[in-house]
């Protein structure tokens, strides 16, 4: 069943139109995203991620109708507010530093779910969950004064601030730059965990492309402002002529895979991860 | 810390919030929006009064010289007058400085004394001026007032170093008050009569110091860990 | 909520530059005659003069190649609050003594009264503050942020020797110009993540205290934390690399006087004498 909570047409966006610094980010973006759905967005550094995140939290509106549809408001719609749609799409952005403001941990996650009218028991509660999701002990952190944390813990602080709203969908934007090897396997479980339990839809901007094959359904490949390629993530991460000349590398499996099989192994060459190719090794040795 | 290395702090601290203040002065978010006629508050002074307090009068002085250039550069400020812009604001970093070094170390009793004082002269100035301009006598009674209250309230809860730091706050915006407005009578700015710039005063000023007591308090105790609030509010 | 890419396009008194002779004049001679000619533009006490410099000002901006955009974008701000101003001189005001007209009464009513005298001060004086905005537009439309601190730095040079912190002063200015425009993608980076968790809906409002209070708290904040985290950075930097002070510094830049410098020079400072002897 088809269910799109992002879509996206023709997209396109200019900072400081009319002005000669004129930029233009965004020349004709398309995504669709299906509720549940994990969607990876991919480009070289420049090509307008950002930008058009943006658009699906609402804070850009487009000047055309029908170009930026999330949650079923179309955007451009003068007349709709958007707040409330931000409520519903969660943003956690590169750099934790940069949305952490309170002096308390406990306080900056609540930042959002105060706004949302709960009771104080069911204020502590939300908070409590959002901590816990992203690995950050209730007790132990509640109390702990925001800039005194570690890089690590800021970013689940940050992450647990944007959980806290329960959104539909969930945006990372370079979420997991600078984890270690344990923290970025724990936000993948998290996010596997969102969508299992609650059909939340995840939109991954990320150049990891291990990361990215790892969670990802679809990948839409951005560059320059315009989507060059979008479909199923076995499709397009395993295109090395697509990704390649625009800076972007397959993933490490994948490559293993198809070198594998350039030398005349009977492997697939579009797999995506560590694990598919054991198996197809596995499979492929002679015993 | 050695003398070089306290030297470089102060040049590289200057030059950030010499930035900040920029951004602050020439740039929407310096403006808070605020229920006075003017509509919003500035806070572009601020980082002079947290220069003063974190590294110094003479850091104090240079952030705030930088404000008083921004102001004037700004096509936003239509008084043009050097004396009256740039000048009086060289003291408000160096006021908030000797007012945070004066209060930090005091102890809670020598604070509310000086609270009681500040009212009760508050207060004697209020009924001279009720003698000529009653409604405004009143007002700043009651002005006077409610800030004690709520000064005492909060020394009870026994923070007193965010008392010094909100003195500081306060103390530095209304130099930037009092003595801009100051500066404007008696250099004749046109429109800028005596009445005119008591208004201005009393209506911008007030909530100028309150805001900029609310926001050096949260800053410095957040950047610096200062203060002994002891958890989150939840 | 303002678009977050306003943030690049400020008043920050933008630099056109158009290659023009006067963009071309060393930043040195263009801040003393701007020191000379504010001076002027205050204590001119003839309308005429003040006039004159007005219209030498206004002939200036096409002068320089100006597009219309850098005259109007300097005026339109300001022309609201002139206009109050001026009317409030204008009901309130005084009348300059020797100026034309003083005295003639053209209307009264009541406690206000309009003569000839004040309608002439009070343009005298818009006449004079037009022109501090234009001198000072002129300045930064024709000269470019690091020229102006080059300027600045090589005009405070002198005070090395009298034991004075030229130097430290320059590298403060050169310092907050470095990291104006890093701290201001940093800004918009925040106003991002903080709009991200801004769910109360309905209009902006300056009655709503408490909410305008957190929103600008939740800007202000990790702009300074970042700002301080910078300041541990650099200081760390500069320390390693052994930074001495200022002096025996050598210099990257080197400005050069031309023939025009000296011109616009001249001019500024006999501009400056006939207004303080008029």
């Amino acid at each position: 069943m088809r269910d799109p909570v992002i879509t996206l047409r023709h997209l396109a966006h200019t900072y400081l139109a009319d002005t000669p610094n004129a930029a233009p980010a965004l020349v004709d973006a398309n995504l669709t995203v299906q509720r549940g759905e994990i969607a990876a967005l991919i480009g070289p550094s420049g090509a307008g991620k950002s930008t058009l995140v943006s658009f699906i939290n609402g804070l850009l509106r487009p000047v055309e109708r029908l170009r930026a549809v999330i949650l079923g408001q179309d955007t451009a719609d003068r007349s709709i507010d958007l707040s409330a749609l931000r409520a519903r799409v969660g943003l956690a952005m590169q750099y934790p530093h940069q949305q952490l403001f309170e002096r308390f941990v406990g306080d900056d996650v609540a930042y959002g779910p105060r706004q949302l009218g709960l009771s104080r028991e069911e204020l502590r509660e939300r908070v409590r969950w959002a901590m816990e999701e992203v690995g950050l002990e209730f007790e132990a952190f509640v109390d702990r004064q925001t800039f005194t944390l570690s890089g690590g813990e800021m970013r689940r602080a940050a992450l647990a601030g944007v959980l806290a709203l329960r959104p539909e969908i969930l945006v990372l934007d370079e979420a997991t730059a600078g984890l270690d090897q344990v923290g970025r396997r724990q936000v993948h479980d998290l996010v596997r965990r969102l969508r299992r339990d609650q059909s939340v839809t995840v939109v991954l901007v990320s150049n990891e492309m291990d990361e990215v094959a790892e969670l990802a359904d679809s990948v839409m490949v951005l560059d320059q402002g315009r989507t060059v390629a979008s479909g199923p993530a076995r499709e397009i991460l395993t295109q090395a002529a697509l990704l390649e000349p625009r800076g972007l590398a397959l993933p490490e499996a994948t490559e293993v895979a198809q070198r594998l099989e350039a030398r005349g192994v009977a492997i697939a060459t579009d797999l995506l991860t560590p694990r598919e190719v054991e198996e197809a090794l596995w499979q492929a040795l002679p015993r | 810390m050695d003398a070089q290395e306290r030297s470089i702090r102060r040049i590289v601290t200057a030059g950030l919030l010499l930035a900040i203040t920029l951004l602050l002065a020439l740039t929407p978010v310096g403006f808070i929006p605020v229920p006075t006629p003017a509509g919003s508050a500035t806070i572009a002074h601020i980082p002079a009064i947290i220069g003063g307090i974190l590294e110094g009068p003479l850091v104090g002085l240079i952030v705030s010289l930088g404000f008083g250039f921004a102001s004037f550069l700004s096509p936003l400020v239509p008084i043009k007058d050097p004396l009256v812009i740039i000048l009086p604001r060289l003291a408000i970093g160096v006021v908030a400085a000797l007012v945070y070094f004066g209060l930090r170390r005091a102890s809670r009793p020598v604070l509310m004394t000086i609270l009681l004082v500040l009212l009760a002269a508050v207060l004697w100035a209020a009924y001279v001026v009720s003698q000529s301009v009653l409604w405004l006598g009143i007002a700043i009674a009651v002005v006077a007032l409610g800030a004690t209250t709520y000064g005492l309230l909060w020394l009870r809860k026994g923070d007193t170093q965010a008392v010094g730091l909100a003195a500081a706050g306060v103390a530095g915006s209304l130099t930037n008050t009092v003595l801009v407005l100051g500066a404007a009578v008696l250099r004749q700015v046109p429109g800028v009569t005596s009445e005119v710039a008591l208004s201005i005063g009393l209506m911008q000023g007030i909530p100028e110091a309150v805001i900029s007591a609310i926001v050096v308090v949260a800053v410095v105790s957040a950047v610096r860990q200062i203060g002994g609030k002891r958890g989150s509010r939840l | 909520m303002a678009s977050t890419a306003s943030l690049r396009n400020t008043s920050l008194g933008r630099y056109w530059p158009t290659g023009s002779g006067i963009h071309a004049l060393d930043p040195r001679s263009k801040l003393l005659v701007v020191l000379f000619l504010t001076v002027a533009i205050v204590v001119a006490g003839r309308w005429w003069l003040t006039v004159g410099l007005l219209a030498a000002l206004l002939l200036l901006f096409p002068l320089s190649r100006l597009p219309r955009a850098a005259l109007s974008g300097a005026l339109r701000p300001v022309l609201p609050v002139l206009m109050l101003l001026a009317l409030f001189q204008l009901l309130f005001g005084l009348e300059p003594a020797g100026s034309p007209g003083a005295g003639v009464v053209l209307w009264t009513a009541g406690r206000f009264s309009l003569t000839l005298g004040r309608i002439v001060g009070v343009l005298v004086s818009l006449a004079r503050l037009l022109s501090l905005v234009l001198l000072v537009s002129l300045l930064t439309a024709t000269t470019s942020p690091s020229a102006l601190v080059s300027g600045l730095e090589m005009l405070l040079r002198p005070l090395n020797h009298l034991r004075l912190p030229g130097h430290e002063l320059a590298l403060t200015g050169a310092i907050a110009l470095r990291f104006l425009p890093i701290l201001g993608e940093e800004l918009e980076s925040v106003q991002r993540a903080q709009l991200a968790r801004d769910i109360t809906g309905g209009p902006e409002s300056r009655w709503q205290i408490a909410r305008n209070a957190r929103r600008t708290a939740a800007l202000i904040v990790p702009l300074f934390a970042d700002a301080f985290r910078r300041v541990d950075q650099l200081s760390t930097a500069m320390l390693a690399r052994c930074y001495q002070g200022g002096y025996g510094r050598t210099y990257y830049r080197h400005l050069r006087l031309s023939a025009g410098d000296y011109i616009a020079f001249g001019f500024g400072f006999v501009t400056l004498i006939v207004a303080l002897a008029i």
